[in-house]
């Protein structure tokens, strides 16, 4: 197997941690709004 | 019926990648694998074995529904299979379908080596067996299983017995499998694409999946988020949903659609891929608007934002929200014309032949625009007030995931089960799989349209003798359905062992990076990427040009 690029490497870790956090910030966005809301 | 086996092409690579071909063995290589391919085929293995227990769970529904009267199962059993036929068919059967051919296809048709975090790949199905154990084992837990529908609306939901927290984990187990694989594919496309191929020279089926993974990563976490106030809720004391504590059981039903609606949507997206790669394949024609069908599914995506509310007209809004509601929802109708358009003209004066793969497309075609169809009707404010819990809902929804969702998915099987295996399956039994699947599912469907119109109401398990009839007709489509999809892991077991050669581009019409690979592919393939070169045109890319090279 070919040595993978470093800086691909980095996209790949910056592309999965941006994505996550945008799961994080649905996720207790809708929950926070639930506590608003109740 | 000019299809298969054009013998030129592929041998280079299967030269170039034969050394690489070492896999593990045992029960170890399913356990602990990384691969794409093998991981793929697990999730197909499993939606296959989910899509016949939630089959068994219609049929049990069916055969209670097939006269008036209590016969087959209690009312309450009843109602647990209505709710986990439901959530088995779109958690465990339509979704890991996606997923396995995503796994399986995209890093083939992108030229990647692998998905680009393949040891999470690998977490994210093995979560799925332990969800649906706990799913299918909260039947058994004293008070039954989860009986409320798979809309989980509080207050029933809440009265569940010691099932409610078993449910509320195995959603949140399936929604985090669900979300580890769009990252996943999302990361894939975005970063392992080969240099060459920008976003508008990707397979439709590709671009499909981008747009689905996205729409995962902003609702599946929204989905978590409302089982999880249900769960405080019930445990803990809150009052999200309980208006006896200053709660709001409507504002459930709000955030439960904000995900239910795209929700549809990812089950959908990806049958638009499929269709849009059968379709040109045996009309022996590129795809007509390629950037218009690009452009068609990320409108449908961002559509599917804002009709939510359809789905609550009855439980009350301001006009201001029915009419938007209504009028954003019939919207949806512009794209997915487009799309209905170009396959359409896609077709044209082509050299069209029709092998399982279009057969199945063919009836997508047809049979998803009676469901869209039907899908307008409801979108009708007054209209839906009549139509809304009754059957015509059922049939609505059922016409959009079964000959929708489900003949996606088999059209992508029969597309790609020679590349995968290396052998033609058997073409006769595999149109008489079509054939039986495509008669039934309408027998099955299309009377359920007659009885919602007449007033019979979903979710029940009995009803008044003037529906009888036309369930006895639905039933019995049903078990032909039921027994006929039999045929599909036979088909797929006979190609396993054995067939005649399938050749690397396999169909006549093959186009795409994936049919530049041997029949079957190798374990590891694109360690280098392919040396492809694309055309000016927006998805123009000719294999055998390329294979010339």
């Amino acid at each position: 197997m070919a040595e993978v690029d470093p800086e691909r490497r980095r996209r790949v870790r910056r592309t999965a941690i941006v994505l996550t956090l945008i799961v994080l910030a649905f996720y207790f966005g809708f929950i926070l709004l639930g506590v608003v809301r109740s | 019926m000019a299809t298969h086996s054009h013998a030129h092409g592929g041998g280079a690579h299967a030269d170039t990648h034969a050394h690489h071909d070492e896999k593990p063995s045992g029960i170890k290589r399913w356990l602990y694998t990384t691969n794409h391919k093998d991981i793929g085929t697990m999730y197909l293995v499993f939606s296959g074995i989910m899509f016949f227990i939630g089959g068994a769970f219609a049929m049990v529904i069916r055969a209670e529904l097939f006269k008036p009267g209590l016969q087959v199962v209690d009312p309450g059993l009843f109602n647990e299979f209505t709710t986990l036929h439901a959530l088995i068919m779109i958690f465990g059967a339509v979704m890991p379908g996606w997923v396995g051919l995503a796994n399986w296809m995209v890093p083939m048709q992108v030229g990647a080596p692998d998905m680009a975090l393949p040891r999470m790949n690998n977490y994210s199905f093995w979560i799925l067996p332990f969800a649906f154990t706990l799913l299918i084992g909260s039947m058994f837990v004293p008070g039954g299983g989860p009986a409320g529908g798979w809309t989980l609306y509080p207050p029933l939901s809440l009265q569940a017995g010691n099932s409610l927290p078993l449910t509320i984990f195995a959603i949140h187990l399936m929604g985090a499998s669900s979300i580890m694989g769009a990252i996943n594919i999302i990361v894939t496309i975005m970063n392992l694409r080969m240099k060459e191929m920008s976003l508008l020279h990707m397979p439709l089926f590709v671009w499909t999946w981008l747009i689905t993974a996205y729409l995962l990563i902003a609702v599946m976490p929204v989905l978590a988020g409302a089982v999880t106030m249900l769960l405080t809720d019930h445990f803990f004391g809150t009052s999200f949903f309980s208006a006896a504590g200053g709660g709001d059981p409507v504002m459930f039903q709000h955030i439960f659609w904000f995900f239910g609606h795209p929700e549809v949507y990812i089950l959908i997206l990806p049958a638009f891929g499929i269709v849009s790669e059968v379709i040109p394949t045996f009309s022996r024609k590129p795809l007509f608007g390629y950037d218009a069908m690009v452009y068609a599914t990320a409108s449908i995506a961002f559509l599917s934002f804002i009709v939510w509310a359809h789905h609550m007209f009855t439980v009350g809004m301001p006009l201001a929200g029915q009419l938007f509601f209504m009028l954003s929802t019939m919207l949806i109708a512009v794209p997915t014309g487009v799309k209905v358009f170009n396959w359409t003209a896609t077709m044209w004066k082509g050299s069209l032949s029709f092998e399982p793969p279009m057969l199945f497309a063919l009836a997508f075609l047809f049979l998803f625009t009676i469901g869209g169809f039907s899908g307008l009707m409801l979108a009708i404010v007054p209209a839906d007030f009549q139509y809304h819990d009754t059957y015509f809902v059922v049939a609505h929804f059922h016409y959009v995931l079964v000959p929708g969702a489900i003949f996606g998915i088999m059209a992508g099987v029969y597309l790609w089960l020679p590349k995968w295996t290396g052998h033609m399956y058997d073409m006769k039994l595999a149109t008489w799989h079509f054939w039986l699947s495509a008669i039934f599912v309408n027998v099955l469907f299309f009377p359920q349209h007659f009885l919602g119109l007449a007033g019979m109401p979903r979710r029940i398990p009995d009803y008044a003798t003037q529906f009888t009839d036309w369930n006895m007709w639905s039933s019995i489509g049903a078990f032909g359905f039921g027994l006929s999809q039999l045929l599909f892991p036979y088909i797929i077991y006979k190609c396993v062992k054995g067939g005649a050669k399938a050749s690397s581009d396999v169909w006549e019409g093959a186009h795409g990076l994936e049919w530049l690979l041997p029949s079957p592919p190798p374990y590891h393939s694109w360690e280098t990427p392919p040396r492809v070169k694309f055309g000016d045109e927006p998805g123009e890319f000719d294999p055998h040009a390329a294979k010339a090279k």
